[in-house]
């Protein structure tokens, strides 16, 4: 059994650290506590987590808070005919036949972290507090017109999920990744992918936690030669979120798309962090990140492009831009080129800004009031990230849900 | 129609208006002409309500009503309009959604009905027609990517569109070519009417061999310092503001 090394753990971790002493655990599973037990939750004095602490949010113990599994409103994806898999509180259900050339299954633990998530702090929480694992399959050459919708609710307490996803070589799916929650809560997941050659994954993910709830998820993807991996996120942030991406492009000319906007209002905190491997030649990699904050809200960008000494035609682009919308919202952007190849286009751009009042000026002179010219500049901000989506009905969806928080501000 | 009394306005600390007074009565085009920094587009953007330009002395009314009292978007629902000198670009924004959203805009703020898509698809095409910018163009983000020749069109054809009660044009000359002229002359002089005022704001005669006003003023410092028939925008064409600068 694994010994608890911290010095001072938090209630929250010593909890954590009892309640998977009482478990039966794998020798993986063990090891995985023991890596906890040294480090514990992460917190500002690790870099990468230095505008998330996680562990100054989670101080308390959780195993009070109540499950409040009624008061969750239907998916705004309902209208899509997708595919169902409903998280209630980390338990999986599904009803049904998955489509075709897709396989679901729960397994008790689902084999070791992948490699870009075996060194997570996180995920290691993750993997040994979760009893089931859900593997999803999709065959080679299968062709997946059907999105599958997985569901994410939080409704109290601390709760661990782990999710992988293998992708058969050539084939296609489009995954929709929603998180919910309510009340207070810790939301841990972790969504491994395994691309495989000239396969294609459209990852859809939209946030939307509660004042108090603390969530972090991670999406880490192994992906091989000629495939894509694209993924659009909408945040709405939590008291304190983090959606963070871990990607290799191991196989020559694969491609990154990855789209995200967060909007937050109140005390919200959003964090978004990615870290693109290239590690085969002619990789592609588009990424771009918007923010509209308002109130006291809280967004945060971390983007890294690390370019392996063989990745040479790597071609990786990153943009970042944060609107403020009141004069006590922050924004913290921190794009990164690590750099070894000597043949390649890399290049990011961080902007932080208000609306142009010229602009503004500009529309109130055509008749629309205040509120509405300020809410027609931030939706066209916030929509670049969602231009041309492959799916027209679930670019539908994104954009309503902005119209939605830009007219009730939440 | 439109009448400005002893209107002092600052920007930025600085007094630009210092005591400026006009009056453009119903049915008439009044050319407003002055050298750079005289305070033209202060004027403009103070009468479409520019809140960061500060109205410190003076009174300013349509039709007898108070219009420093009224928002942008209150004074372009009662009918003031201005085509800017340099109309923004909005990325994001489709042209038709937004001059759509602004003439329900406005014509929800004076209690009327909004305009259904299909009437208003049938408007725009038509006043399109009329300004030279065709459908491809009205298809994309408003003004992203247009020249300069194109920005003014969409201002015209916003001008033809919305058939506002008094219109100011701020420098509409500026960066046009001949025939892009004689299409705003064409379109002023389409609207010119006994319940419609226009202030043309402009450096040269050349927009009014198209658009024959009824009255020019120079503005220099500030302030209006001589006002007249069309032959003054003539006279200034051979003289200069030299003598009108040193008079102010």
């Amino acid at each position: 059994m694994a010994k608890a090394l911290l010095l001072n753990p938090t209630a929250f971790e010593a909890g954590l650290v009892a309640a998977a002493r009482a478990r039966a655990l794998s020798p993986a599973q063990s090891a995985a506590l023991e890596a906890f037990s040294k480090t514990g939750l992460p917190h500002r004095r690790i870099e990468a987590w230095k505008w998330t602490d996680i562990r100054a949010n989670l101080r308390d113990d959780l195993s009070s808070a109540s499950a409040a599994n009624d008061v969750i409103a239907p998916s705004i994806f309902g209208g899509l005919g997708a595919f169902e898999i409903t998280i209630m509180n980390g338990a999986a259900e599904w009803s049904g036949e998955a489509p075709a050339g897709v396989t679901i299954s729960c397994t008790p633990q689902g084999g070791p972290l992948s490699e870009l998530a075996s060194n997570h702090p996180l995920a290691n929480l993750a993997f040994l507090n979760t009893d089931e694992t859900i593997a999803i399959n999709v065959a080679e050459g299968a062709s997946v017109e059907k999105p599958l919708l997985i569901r994410r609710i939080a409704g109290g307490g601390a709760i661990h999920q782990r999710v992988t996803v293998k992708v058969g070589a050539c084939s296609k799916v489009t995954i929709i990744e929603s998180f919910d929650g309510v009340g207070r809560y810790f939301s841990n997941s972790v969504t491994e992918f395994s691309i495989e050659s000239g396969a294609s994954v459209e990852r859809l993910v939209l946030q939307n936690g509660s004042d108090d709830g603390v969530e972090t998820a991670l999406c880490a993807v192994a992906a091989e030669t000629m495939s894509k991996f694209h993924q659009t996120a909408l945040l709405l942030g939590a008291r304190i979120v983090r959606i963070e991406s871990r990607i290799a492009l191991g196989g020559e000319d694969a491609q990154a798309d990855l789209r995200s906007a967060s909007m937050l209002c109140g005390m919200r905190h959003a964090d978004v962090t990615s870290q693109i491997d290239h590690r085969a030649k002619g990789c592609t990699t588009r990424q771009l990140h918007k923010s509209a904050l308002k109130d006291k809200a809280d967004g945060v960008f971390q983007g890294k492009f690390l370019v392996a000494r063989g990745a040479q035609k790597t071609d990786a682009r990153m943009s970042v831009n944060a609107l403020l919308l009141s004069d006590f919202a922050e924004a913290r952007h921190k794009p990164e080129l690590e750099i070894y190849a000597d043949d390649v286009e890399c290049a990011h751009g961080s902007t932080v800004g208000a609306l142009d009042d010229a602009a503004l000026f500009y529309i109130k002179s055509r008749g629309l009031d205040d509120a509405a010219a300020r809410a027609l500049l931030t939706e066209a901000f916030l929509g670049e990230a969602f231009d041309a989506m492959p799916h027209p009905a679930i670019e539908r969806t994104f954009r309503t849900r902005i119209a939605r928080w830009l007219e009730a501000g939440k | 129609m439109l009448k400005i009394e002893d209107l002092h306005v600052a920007v930025g600390g600085h007094e630009i208006l210092k005591g400026l007074s006009l009056e453009v009565p119903a049915g008439e085009v009044h050319a407003v002409m002055g050298p750079n920094g005289s305070g033209k587009s202060t004027l403009s953007f103070t009468l479409a309500g520019r809140e960061d330009y500060e109205v410190t002395a003076g009174d300013v009314t349509l039709e007898g009503e108070n219009l420093l009292q009224l928002a942008a978007n209150e004074r372009a629902a009662k009918g003031v309009f201005l085509s800017f000198q340099n109309p923004m670009e909005i990325p994001g924004v489709a042209t038709m959604n937004f001059i759509r959203t602004a003439l329900n805009a406005q014509r929800k703020t004076r209690g009327e009905e909004e305009v259904s898509a299909a009437d208003f698809l049938k408007l725009i095409r038509e006043k399109g027609k009329l300004v030279g910018l065709s459908d491809e163009k009205l298809k994309r983000p408003f003004n992203v990517g247009f020249s300069g020749g194109e920005k003014k069109r969409m201002e015209m054809l916003q001008l033809a569109l919305f058939q506002p009660r008094f219109v100011i044009m701020d420098e509409t000359d500026s960066g046009l070519d001949i025939d892009a002229l004689k299409m705003v002359g064409e379109v002023v002089n389409s609207l010119r009417a006994p319940d419609r005022g226009f202030l043309v704001i402009t450096h040269y005669q050349r927009l009014l061999d198209y658009i024959k006003p009824d009255r020019v003023h120079i503005l220099a410092a500030g302030r209006i310092v001589k006002s007249g028939g069309p032959e003054l925008a003539a006279e200034l064409e051979k003289s200069g503001y030299d003598q009108f600068i040193k008079a102010a």
